[in-house]
């Protein structure tokens, strides 16, 4: 399990239940290092600012992340974390590797203009 | 070897660090190498009570100086690996493989840019380029990789993706590391590229396929790892689970006694964040010499 303070994805029946319930979520799946620690503070940082969104996190060696490895847009992805970002249950962007605070609020509030 | 602190980095906030925890007559060693702190190159005027402009490298070797007359012990290489022995001990071992126990330690590594700048880097940063040869290695099995870098992190990772890709490359210009580690590397597989440095990196939209040298010679490779200088102290400390600053998760978070969440760490200077001044370096490096030693002085060990 990942040891940060955001929600956890941990199965199939968690990640269906977000995408189901909820329009604007972005799912960070990684592991517990350097370029995925940055990412999960952000979000964390975040989560407050944007209600609107659900921010979760998984674990990349865990069997339900196999469905965030097998989507088709994260196929080139080369770099921990894997960030999915969905709209309605579909993906709208997913970025591979270490991203900073600003690039993560652009995203943000790119595809989930309130 | 076991010592009372070990201060990973030999700036300006590792030597005060330094200075003030080895007049507190407990055993001090200072790992880095000197030509890699960012005052090397600086002209400095705004230094209150220094020369109207200073040297840079006039006032770090001052600063070794004044250490070693306080008994500073001086190991001029990076730190590659550090971990929580749990029995009140850290375990830090240096690029050549000689290793420390140490009751406490000061992160002062600085801050040192890993990008390259080059065209394309952005573009496939995560689709081949990566910053982080132990995160992201598994990603290249049995692929062509290169791995650019003068220092102890490219040559480390280079030998440490050698179990994973079937060919690697280690591009650079002139290499900065122990004898030790040179002698591992030449002993690899690993081809070494030298007087070389990647100018472009290329690809196919989807991911990237070569790097342009400055040499205009192209290696196709599928992935590009970014290693410049030593390990950055994010990547040291995050198994470790060190704290980063809340504003940008960048920098690590110290109090103001520049302790670290975890008990025994503490952290000064530029790897705390901005500004970025050599007043601040010694500042902090003060105040964490004079806590680290006190810290080592409370415990029983
Ligand atoms: C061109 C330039 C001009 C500047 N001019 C001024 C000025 O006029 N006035 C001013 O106040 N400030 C100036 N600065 C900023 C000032 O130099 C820095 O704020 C200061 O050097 C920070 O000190 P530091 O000890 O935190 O880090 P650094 O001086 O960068 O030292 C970091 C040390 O850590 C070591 N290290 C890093 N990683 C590892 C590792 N894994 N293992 C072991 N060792 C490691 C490095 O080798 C180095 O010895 C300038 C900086 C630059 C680059």
């Amino acid at each position: 399990m990942l040891r940060t303070d955001l929600k956890h994805i941990e199965s199939n029946s968690e990640l269906e239940d977000v995408l189901k319930n909820n329009a604007n979520v972005m799912i960070c799946c990684g592991r517990m290092g350097p370029m995925c620690i940055p990412v999960y503070g952000v979000m964390q940082d975040l989560e407050s600012k944007y209600p609107h969104v659900q921010m979760r996190d998984m674990d990349f060696d865990i069997p339900v992340a196999s469905f965030i490895r097998g989507l088709p847009v994260c196929a080139s992805f080369m770099g921990l974390p894997f960030t999915v970002y969905f709209k309605n249950g579909k993906v709208v962007k997913a970025t591979s590797s270490i991203q900073n605070k600003k690039q993560i609020i652009e995203i943000l509030d790119e595809v989930f203009k309130n | 070897m076991k010592t009372d602190l070990l201060i990973i980095g030999s700036g300006p906030a590792g030597l005060q660090a330094a200075i003030h925890a080895s007049r507190k007559k407990i055993k001090v060693v200072v790992a880095g190498k000197v030509g890699n702190s960012s005052l090397k190159r600086a002209k400095v005027e705004n230094y209150c009570c220094g020369e109207l402009l200073s040297e840079g490298w006039e006032l770090l070797e001052k600063g070794c100086m004044q250490s070693q007359n306080f008994g500073v012990i001086f190991k001029k290489e990076d730190i590659v690996k550090i971990e929580d022995k749990k029995n009140g001990f850290f375990y830090i071992e240096l690029e050549s493989g000689e290793n420390f126990e140490a009751k406490a330690i000061i992160i002062a590594t600085g801050v040192t840019k890993n990008t390259l700048n080059v065209k394309g880097e952005n573009k496939y940063h995560g689709k081949g380029v990566s910053y982080c040869v132990e995160c992201d290695a598994g990603f290249f099995k049995n692929k062509k990789v290169a791995v650019v870098g003068n220092g102890s992190a490219a040559a480390m990772g280079a030998i440490l993706m050698e179990a994973y890709a079937k060919e690697v490359i280690l591009i650079y210009k002139q290499l900065d590391i122990s004898e030790k580690l040179k002698q591992r590397l030449d002993a690899s597989s690993i081809v070494q590229v030298s007087s070389q440095w990647v100018k472009e990196i290329k690809g196919d939209e989807e991911k990237m396929t070569s790097c342009l040298l400055i040499d205009d010679k192209s290696i196709e490779v599928d992935g590009l790892f970014i290693e410049r200088g030593a390990k950055s102290a994010v990547e040291l400390f995050s198994a470790l689970s060190v704290e980063l600053d809340k504003e940008t998760y960048s920098y690590i978070a110290a109090n103001k006694k520049q302790e670290t969440n975890v008990a025994g760490i503490f952290a000064a200077g530029d790897i705390c964040g901005p500004p970025f001044q050599l007043a601040k370096a010694v500042g902090e490096g003060c105040v964490a010499g004079i806590f680290a030693s006190d810290y080592v002085k409370s415990k029983e060990f």
